[in-house]
């Protein structure tokens, strides 16, 4: 018998894993049995600490410290893939920077505002921020103090810092970065179909005949969904995939139908699909009439700048931006004719034959068409608009809430769903798809919080943008920042962002596992347990929930931010912060701190130490005396039982590779909305968009807009940003990868071959970016995998050396309050 | 974790390849330094496992796979580290 060699045996079963994920046989078998390491590690399931589409990950143990990971084989979402990014998670808790102890700054041994970072002790941190919140407290009251959270808390995080905030400390500033993110798709949702989140899932890929990506650069941003797509275009001759974007990116190697087209035209391009679909006589009626109401969508709404912006006063409905009044069916079809395909094919700078083929993919009865989209049209002066106008044309046709008929709103963030919007740690929401300025939403938190009635305030706070601009203004004055990057990720930067942070009014915190642009531009900075170092929960953009357990121990001090939130608490009375009339009418809260109130009440303190599963560690709860985690989910998961976002219980969802709610009766939904699928539709009914009260969905008539700013004479050219596949987001976490940062170690302005040569400029020149509000330097790329048309220069916005956001502008959705990053105008010059 | 001279990094992927340029992409693959082709499927797929130094070396690797025309996704599955004083033993 022929010996194998260590090596080949090794190779031998890398090859048949991989076979086995991509399902094709190879030669050789695997054996399986390797010697070494293996006996030594210990494997447990997380998800990807990165972005939304919620890879299943194998995470190795050695010694209280990861040392390996790869895709689960059996996590549905991937499959047993990862991408690269997913690949080195091993390695992004161990950055040699690593921030292990809070760091205050500090001058002749006291707390100033213009003093040195120096290491401190939690209790002496939390002592100096405790005292300038009761500061401004007392000073300001609750509209002074705020907190700027993030999509990639865990659930429980995020859940505990809304309870702390709009609760504990009585303010609505809090907000998370997914406002940045994809508060246009949240806000989209509502005002179509009166309930957050898609209603198909990731099964849609294998079952659809036409994909369409409106602005998302897939083959990048979400890899393994892109793997999936392609698995069903290449397997399936007749499948049909439209790439849709502002320049050419990875993305458009698959397209059947690749189309570049203007900023902003796809407002036109969206009404013009539905003038096609009425105009060939392809509207399913039956589904319309039965399912559908029309309304006609306020219009010059202004772009979200400052009230005194010369734009915001000469809009007619800044302020009422999301009005709208009914109309027919009849007067909707005249509102789209408008978009003929003459004007379309000329606003847009696309050919009549593409966009033709493009509307025949939702025109067409026989084909089944799956709608993408990410920032194209969630940052986007007018996002909700399009998100929308998507589902108009998904409405008209009926293609909706079936296996391969789904507008699909992705992700950008690990719990952007879970956290941010299911938990809804949005200035204006609560649990559950509730808003403050609803009373009985209201009430009914204050009633499972079991809290006086009048505690939550009603007036939303200050949302992302607002906030930068309070700090900067003096009205937010005690402000703490976890779990992001805001000063490198929100837009301008030089004139809003940083005078904010860096007003002598103003305390600021931010807790991170590494420094940052935004630690640096902060007061106090808190080290933080990241990923594994703590038990947690996300939800992807599928509306699957997936837990993790802790697997290794956080560095020197760094503690999670559950934990910080916690321990916070404790720093406060109800006397501080509650007015003396509430606790008057509820005496039995004089005295208590915030912590017993919000955490020690009966429900989060409920669960013994002795639930954890065995063989896991759990550093909060064993901190606490309680499990912490179960009581936090328990809790808020009272919310959605019974009203459509029924989460299962907490112990199965670490048994599990993710459930995708409403879980009912120990069932996961795939399809929402649709009878046989989701158990909230009537019986007979067929379909029910029951998020709203006739349970219809609204298909509304808006025109298209001009952009906020677009190029002239002197600003010639459109400046879009986005990310590349190796970093995520601001970097901090696969910067400290060096295999990743030396693949792609520096942010580059991509620009087409002929702006370049106009300009005398050579791939790898530097050029100054420059905007009315500030500048950066950069190196040009005429090759690689952007390609911008003429007019366009494409910078990603992961280098913190070259912060692109000192550049872009801060105009966002009237509605949803989300930043336009794609559109401003630039001029490019050669630096001498 | 330590890398030195004894160490070879095996991983594998999964390459996505248009179906009319998956012929000239196995044979652009194959003669890659360190990579062989251990599994195709006529519908675009091609199982690749690289022997390299390095953990740059397989990004690097990735990097121009994915450039090959007709190349839609490259996707690392699997990867172990091998030490050869292990095997010597």
């Amino acid at each position: 018998m022929a010996q194998l060699t260590r090596r080949q045996v090794l190779k031998a079963k890398a090859a048949a894993i991989a076979a086995s994920v991509a399902g094709i046989p190879v030669a050789e078998a695997a054996n399986g049995i390797i010697p070494g390491d293996e006996a030594r590690l210990t494997w447990s399931k997380a998800p990807c600490r990165f972005c939304g589409t919620g890879c299943g990950v194998m995470v190795a143990v050695r010694d209280n410290r990861v040392v390996a990971t790869h895709g689960d084989i059996n996590a549905e979402v991937n499959r047993g893939l990862n991408c690269v990014k997913g690949y080195f998670l091993s390695k992004i808790m161990y950055g040699a920077d690593r921030l292990t102890q809070p760091l205050l700054r500090m001058k002749d041994g006291k707390y100033a505002k213009d003093g040195e970072f120096a290491p401190v002790t939690w209790d002496r941190a939390f002592d100096e921020m405790a005292a300038q919140w009761k500061r401004v407290l007392k000073e300001k009251g609750p509209t002074a103090v705020g907190m700027f959270g993030s999509g990639q808390w865990t659930v429980w995080e995020g859940y505990a810092g809304l309870k702390l905030m709009k609760a504990g400390f009585r303010s609505n500033n809090l907000d998370p970065n997914a406002r940045h993110c994809m508060a246009s798709a949240a806000v989209g949702f509502m005002r179509t179909f009166g309930m957050d989140e898609p209603m198909g899932c990731y099964d849609d890929i294998e079952a659809t005949d036409a994909f369409v990506l409106w602005g998302s650069n897939m083959a990048e941003m979400h890899p393994i969904l892109w793997t999936r797509v392609a698995d069903r275009r290449l397997s399936n001759p007749h499948v049909k995939v439209c790439v849709m974007s502002t320049f050419e990116h990875r993305s458009f190697d698959l397209a059947d139908i690749p189309i570049v087209f203007t900023p902003q035209s796809d407002l036109a391009i969206l009404n013009f699909i539905a003038h096609h679909i009425i105009s060939t006589g392809r509207v399913n009626r039956a589904f319309v009439d039965q399912h559908a109401n029309f309304k006609r969508g306020a219009v010059d709404i202004g772009y979200g700048l400052r009230p005194d912006n010369p734009l915001e006063t000469a809009a007619k409905n800044a302020t009422n931006a999301n009005d709208s009044t009914p109309m027919t069916f009849d007067e909707f079809a005249a509102f789209v004719a408008d978009y003929t395909l003459e004007k379309t094919a000329e606003m847009s700078g696309v050919s009549p034959e593409r966009l033709t083929a493009l509307a025949e993919l939702y025109a067409d009865p026989a084909t089944k068409v799956v709608s993408f989209w990410t920032m194209g049209f969630n940052q986007h002066t007018r996002g909700v608009w399009c998100n929308n106008m998507i589902y108009n044309i998904h409405l008209l046709t009926g293609k909706i809430a079936e296996p391969g008929n789904s507008p699909f709103s992705l992700t950008g963030q690990p719990s952007a769903c879970g956290t941010a919007r299911e938990v809804g740690t949005f200035s204006h929401r609560l649990p559950a798809d509730m808003v403050v300025t609803n009373p009985e939403h209201r009430k009914h938190a204050e009633e499972i919080w079991q809290i006086p009635e009048g505690t939550i305030p009603e007036k939303p706070g200050y949302h992302a943008v607002q906030q930068n601009r309070m700090l900067k203004d003096g009205k937010l004055n005690a402000y703490w920042v976890q779990v992001n990057n805001n000063m490198q990720a929100g837009p301008n930067m030089n004139q809003e962002g940083w005078p904010g942070y860096r007003n002598p009014d103003n305390f600021i915190t931010v807790s991170d596992p590494y420094p940052t642009v935004t630690t640096l531009a902060a007061d106090l900075i808190l080290p933080t347990a990241m990923w594994v170092e703590k038990e947690g929960a996300y939800g992807n953009a599928e509306r699957r929930t997936h837990f993790w357990h802790q697997l290794v121990s956080a560095p020197g001090d760094a503690r999670s931010d559950l934990w910080q939130l916690m321990e916070f608490s404790k720093r406060f009375t109800t006397d501080e912060v509650w007015a003396p009339e509430t606790l008057a009418a509820h005496p039995e809260f004089k005295g208590k701190t915030l912590f017993d109130v919000l955490f020690a009440n009966g429900k989060v303190n409920k669960f013994p130490v002795s639930d954890i599963e065995k063989g896991y560690s759990n550093y909060e709860s064993e901190y606490f005396g309680f499990y912490v985690q179960k009581g936090l989910f328990e809790e808020y998961a009272s919310f959605g039982r019974g009203h459509g976002h029924d989460l299962a219980p907490f112990d199965t969802y670490h048994q599990v590779r993710g459930l995708r709610w409403p879980v009912v009766d120990g069932k996961e939904t795939r399809w929402r909305y649709r009878e046989g699928y989701d158990p909230y539709v009537a019986a007979g009914s067929g379909l029910q968009f029951y998020g709203n009260k006739d349970k219809k969905a609204i298909i509304f008539a808006l025109p298209y807009e001009a952009p906020a700013e677009s190029p002239d004479d002197e600003y010639d050219m459109w400046l879009s940003t986005g990310r590349v596949l190796e970093h995520w987001h601001s970097g901090s976490m696969t910067r400290r990868v060096p295999e990743l940062n030396r693949a792609v170690p520096n942010a580059l302005c991509f620009m087409h071959p002929d702006d370049a040569k106009k300009r005398n400029l050579r791939r790898g020149d530097e050029v100054r970016v420059i905007s009315r509000r500030g500048e950066i330097r950069v190196r040009v790329e005429t090759r690689g995998r952007n390609r911008p048309p003429i007019g366009l220069v494409f910078v990603p916005w992961f280098d913190e050396g070259r912060l692109i956001n000192k550049v872009t502008l801060d105009a966002t959705d009237p509605i949803s309050k989300q930043t336009d990053f794609k559109k401003c105008a630039v001029k490019i010059e050669k630096v001498a | 974790m330590s890398e030195g001279a004894d160490i070879r990094h095996i991983s594998s992927l999964v390459v996505q390849v248009r179906p009319e340029a998956l012929a000239p992409a196995r044979l652009a693959i194959a003669v890659l330094p360190g990579a062989e082709i251990h599994g195709e499927d006529a519908s675009g797929k091609l199982v690749v496992v690289l022997d390299t130094a390095d953990e740059a070396e397989i990004l690097g690797t990735i990097a121009l796979i994915h450039d090959m025309p007709g190349v839609i996704t490259a996707s690392l599955i699997y990867h172990e580290i091998d030490s050869l004083a292990v095997e010597e033993n």
